[in-house]
């Protein structure tokens, strides 16, 4: 196994031994630090040794650690270092709670991190449903009412279909294929005609799980009523870690899997598989960005923009080039560490509010300055702002796009960015430019918004990190370039 | 050497934005540091301009390159600053109306972090796109504006008109994903690889492309400059609660007319050529409704926002004319319209401090107010002591011989304009109300501070309405050199 993920399972460890001894204080101290220097670490090596091949594959081939997959895995796990912090920061849930969470947000992290890593069906599917189920056991901890019991219900109903469909799938997909390996599908998918009914039944039996399990069209709606029965810390968790690692796991599976056209068609034109996973995430990406336009309230907004930014990547990689793979990597990694920093700041201004209505946080930046500075960044960065990684982004989706040389798909695509642009503006300015709601009135008393020196630091880390990737784009997008030219070989 | 100057002229403001963010540097200390910032870029451009074209460094045709400042392989070879005069002597204006702003808005500026923030870094996206020579490096900046002026706009917006903010950033992005789609598949070095996606199957380019790339530059045009047929969004810049905060954002128009006179027929040649009539006649038309509606105005905030729209109408019929006479005015218009409409709102922004309008008959009273009101009605006019007047004439001529039928709208434009010119001289004609302060001093004159912000640009104003030529002649050699260079000709 990867070094990455041994760091992962100490961290996970520790934290259970933390579990079974007496509880205090001291031990969710300890959970905490745990927690953020155990996936820091992680996060860490992977960036620093992007060079070195795989460290321990595992022998029968259901993992590979991709030189491509570290970046958006160590967004991932950086990620989870400032989710971490939500979660100790956050008074939904109760102190006795806390441990429970935040050992669970470890064990999250290392199935999303297998995830991204499995080349193996049956493997994803059972990593889909451990997910699902983590997430689950992650509501049922936070759970305080009828509200919350709905949205585990909710949660529930996802993960029984996850696993029905999935497996159900996969016992298929082995008989037809000859196996569950993604190189086996992949195989037997480039020895059927386009849009066949067998091509059709390999691109329903691998996807439908993955777009079940995360919330991606046609099930976003689930994850929108299911989010907003959680609370912050739980959401911010699921939408960012979770529905992340199953839109990076879905594009590298359908690349593996449908990399190749189909038989008897041209080179260059896309494939099946692909273009279906294009399709539902330009159509559940628009759904969300409109759906976002008319939302007031904050975590709707939250799961909406934040799913409709995923699947507005997963539209722009239907051509597995050299162009794409590098923009859709680089656009992973930096909406795990954009959307992160965006629940961090707007959690807290809403728990501070005492409500869940966006009307609650108006002007809100301007109380908290340097809270409102945090967010301005983090809302900067999806946007073409040069600087952030948002124009370095939008401009390899909007060339990956004009490589697929459609029209239509390249007009969707712009539109759906223009349209997630806007509801990041809209946020913007409604924190930021409007008049103070009454929520936020006395602020001056508590200018940081009982930040911790901890908080201090991954945040400016995470922050300064973002602001880097996005200012030196270049040599980022250089070093992304190089791991994917080895990955699409 | 001068090169150096003008990229530090650029990015200099960009210190300002940076210690804004610094809690030490506040109040009295940020604003001295950010006129300093201001001024510094005045004279690194002012240096650019005497020592690179007026000296004996390059000539009027020739123009200043900056050290490379970005080499982003695939997407553009080394790419870096380049100032003709035209676009050196934009930047040279737009540092002016700067300046200017800090001593008009000084007392914005000493409470507002995020205002000087924005406006340094405003400043510099103005700069760099004025210098870029590779559409994607005018893509950047155009991007880099985005974020400056949606704070700079929004920390003194309105409370209802805060729609009108989102509205005008979203839009901002469409202008930028349009100019990005149009560079990506459009411009060199991209075109060689990207270009061939409308290929059709007998290797025929078919027409489609060409009218799509010219389409999405013109949108983007369009939108950034703020005219027909999004002038709706551009009038918002003028309903802020402090109007002194409209002055460096009626630059804005610069963005659009440079991306147009530096990449377009570059970009397009056929297709400009092609449907430069089309537009030619729908700007035509669009100065006669510009001046009935300048006509029709009831505010001094939307007489100056229709002059706006007059003059870049004006600006808009002469590079449609694909001439070089058109050009050379476009581009005198250009530089006038930086000018003198920043000058005509400093001017209403000082009388919208005071509690009632100028008596007429007490004009003698208060002298400094009332020259400046005179001189910015002259100038913002066009009539022959400004500037202006020369570039309408040259636009106008140009279109004798071309395009016959344009010209009844331009000269039936002329006594509209001249007839509504008159509503903003803010003088009161007669005393039939009298108000309290009426003769006991209660009306100010100009005070120190709005002197310091109206003086400089209405003596620059002043002095090139009387010595046309010191802005012409090198204009006009260097547009010519441009256009034989585009391979058009009078």
């Amino acid at each position: 196994m990867p070094i990455s993920e041994i760091v992962l399972l100490v961290t996970a460890l520790l934290q259970g031994a933390l579990l079974v001894g007496p509880r205090g204080k001291s031990s969710l101290k300890g959970m905490e630090l745990i927690a953020v220097l155990g996936l820091g670490a992680a996060g860490l090596y992977l960036i620093f040794t992007r060079g070195l091949p795989a460290v321990m594959p595992v022998s029968f081939a259901m993992l590979e650690d991709q030189a491509l997959f570290r970046f958006p895995r160590a967004a991932l796990l950086f990620a989870g270092v400032l989710l971490s912090r939500v979660v100790a920061a956050t008074q939904e849930i109760p102190d006795g709670r806390k441990p429970e969470v935040l050992f669970l947000l470890s064990i999250l992290a290392i199935l999303c991190d297998l995830l991204i890593l499995s080349r193996h069906g049956t493997l994803s599917m059972i990593l889909l449903v451990l997910c699902t189920w983590v997430g689950l056991f992650l509501g049922g901890l936070a759970y305080r009412g009828r509200r919350e019991g709905e949205a585990v219900l909710k949660f529930w109903t996802q993960a029984s279909i996850s696993l029905t469909i999935g497996f159900g799938a996969i016992v298929l997909l082995s008989l037809v294929a000859g196996g569950a390996h993604f190189s086996v599908i992949g195989e037997y998918v480039k020895a059927q005609p386009a849009f066949s009914p067998q091509a059709l039944l390999v691109v329903a039996g691998l996807l439908l799980p993955f777009l079940m399990a995360a919330g991606f069209f046609p099930f976003h709606f689930i994850t929108i009523d299911r989010d907003h029965g959680l609370p912050w810390s739980v959401q911010t968790i699921l939408s960012v870690m979770f529905q992340g690692a199953v839109a990076t796991a879905a594009w590298k599976m359908s690349v593996e899997v449908f990399g190749h056209a189909a038989r008897g068609t041209p080179a260059g034109s896309i494939s099946d598989g692909l273009r279906v996973l294009q399709l539902c995430g330009l159509v559940g990406g628009f759904w969300l960005a409109l759906f976002a336009l008319t939302q007031e309230n904050s975590k709707r907004l939250y799961s909406a923009i934040v799913g409709a930014q995923w699947s507005a990547i997963l539209a722009a990689g239907a051509l597995p080039t050299l162009l794409s793979a590098t923009a859709i990597v680089y656009s992973l990694s930096a909406t795990f560490l954009w959307s992160a920093i965006l629940g961090f700041v707007w959690s807290r201004f809403q728990e501070r509010a005492g409500s869940e209505s966006i009307t609650a946080v108006y002007g809100a930046a301007k109380a908290f300055r340097t809270s409102g500075l945090i967010l301005l960044l983090a809302l900067a960065s999806p946007l073409c702002v040069p600087g952030f990684p948002g124009f370095p982004s939008l401009l390899y989706l909007l060339a990956s796009m004009i490589e697929q040389k459609s029209l239509i798909f390249l007009a969707s695509e712009a539109a759906l960015l223009s349209l997630l642009c806007l509801s990041s503006i809209r946020i913007g300015t409604d924190l930021l430019f409007r008049q103070k709601a009454a929520e936020t009135e006395g602020a001056k008393a508590e200018p940081f918004l009982c930040y911790s020196a901890l908080d201090w630091g991954v945040v400016a880390g995470l922050t300064s990190l973002l602001l880097f990737s996005g200012f030196f784009w270049h040599s980022a997008l250089e070093k992304i370039g190089n791991a994917a030219s080895v990955f699409l070989q | 050497m001068i090169g150096l100057a003008g990229l530090f002229g650029t990015f200099l403001p960009m210190l300002v934005t940076a210690c804004s963010a610094w809690g030490p540097v506040r109040g009295r200390k940020l604003w001295t540091l950010s006129l300093a910032a201001h001024l510094t870029a005045w004279c690194c451009f002012a240096l650019v301009l005497v020592l690179g074209f007026f000296g004996n460094g390059k000539s009027s045709a020739g123009a200043v390159l900056s050290p490379m400042i970005l080499a982003q392989s695939p997407w553009s070879d080394e790419t870096s600053l380049l100032w003709t005069f035209p676009f050196a002597a934009l930047c040279l204006a737009a540092c002016s109306v700067t300046v200017s702003f800090h001593f008009i808005a000084r007392g914005v500026l000493e409470v507002s972090r995020a205002s000087v923030a924005g406006l340094a870094a405003y400043l510099t996206c103005i700069l760099g796109a004025l210098g870029s020579n590779h559409p994607l490096l005018f893509s950047i900046f155009l991007a880099g504006s985005l974020l400056p002026r949606l704070i700079f706009m929004g920390m003194d917006v309105r409370d209802g008109r805060i729609e009108a903010v989102k509205e005008t950033a979203f839009l901002s992005i469409v202008a930028l994903l349009s100019l990005l789609i149009s560079v990506l598949a459009f411009a060199s070095p991209f075109r060689d690889t990207l270009g061939t996606w409308f290929m059709m199957e007998r290797g025929d380019r078919i027409v489609l492309p060409g009218s799509i790339g010219i389409s999405l530059l013109l949108l983007s045009a369009a939108i950034s400059a703020g005219i027909f047929p999004f002038h709706g969004n551009a009038r918002r810049i003028f309903q802020m609660r402090r109007m002194e905060r409209a002055v460096p954002l009626a630059l804005q128009p610069i963005f659009g007319f440079v991306l147009l006179f530096k990449f377009g027929p570059a970009s397009f040649p056929k297709e400009f050529h092609d449907f430069s009539p089309l537009l030619l006649g729908l700007f035509s038309v669009g100065i006669a409704y510009s001046a009935l509606c300048f006509l029709g105005a009831r505010s001094a905030r939307d007489r100056v926002f229709w002059l706006q729209q007059v003059v870049s109408s004006f600006v808009a019929v002469g590079f449609f004319s694909l001439t070089i006479k058109g050009w050379h005015g476009a581009q005198v218009l250009l530089f006038f319209q930086s000018v003198a409409i920043p000058f005509l709102l400093l001017v209403l922004a000082c009388h919208e401090r005071r509690p009632s309008m100028l008596p007429l008959k007490e004009v003698a009273r208060y002298p400094a107010f009332a020259l400046s009101t005179a001189l910015a009605t002259l100038f913002a006019l066009f009539l022959p002591l400004s500037i202006g007047f020369y570039g309408v004439l040259l636009v106008t001529w140009s279109l004798v011989g071309l395009q016959q039928w344009p010209l009844p709208f331009l000269i039936l434009s002329m006594p509209l304009i001249a007839f509504a010119g008159v509503r903003i001289m803010y003088f009161r004609l007669g005393d039939l109300h009298p108000s309290a302060d009426s003769g006991n001093g209660g009306f100010r004159d100009l005070q120190r501070d709005e002197i310091f912000a109206i003086l400089p640009i209405g003596l620059t104003l002043l002095v090139l309405g009387l010595v046309p030529r010191l802005l012409m002649g090198p204009m006009g050699i260097s547009v010519a050199a441009t256009m034989r260079a585009l391979g058009f000709k009078d």
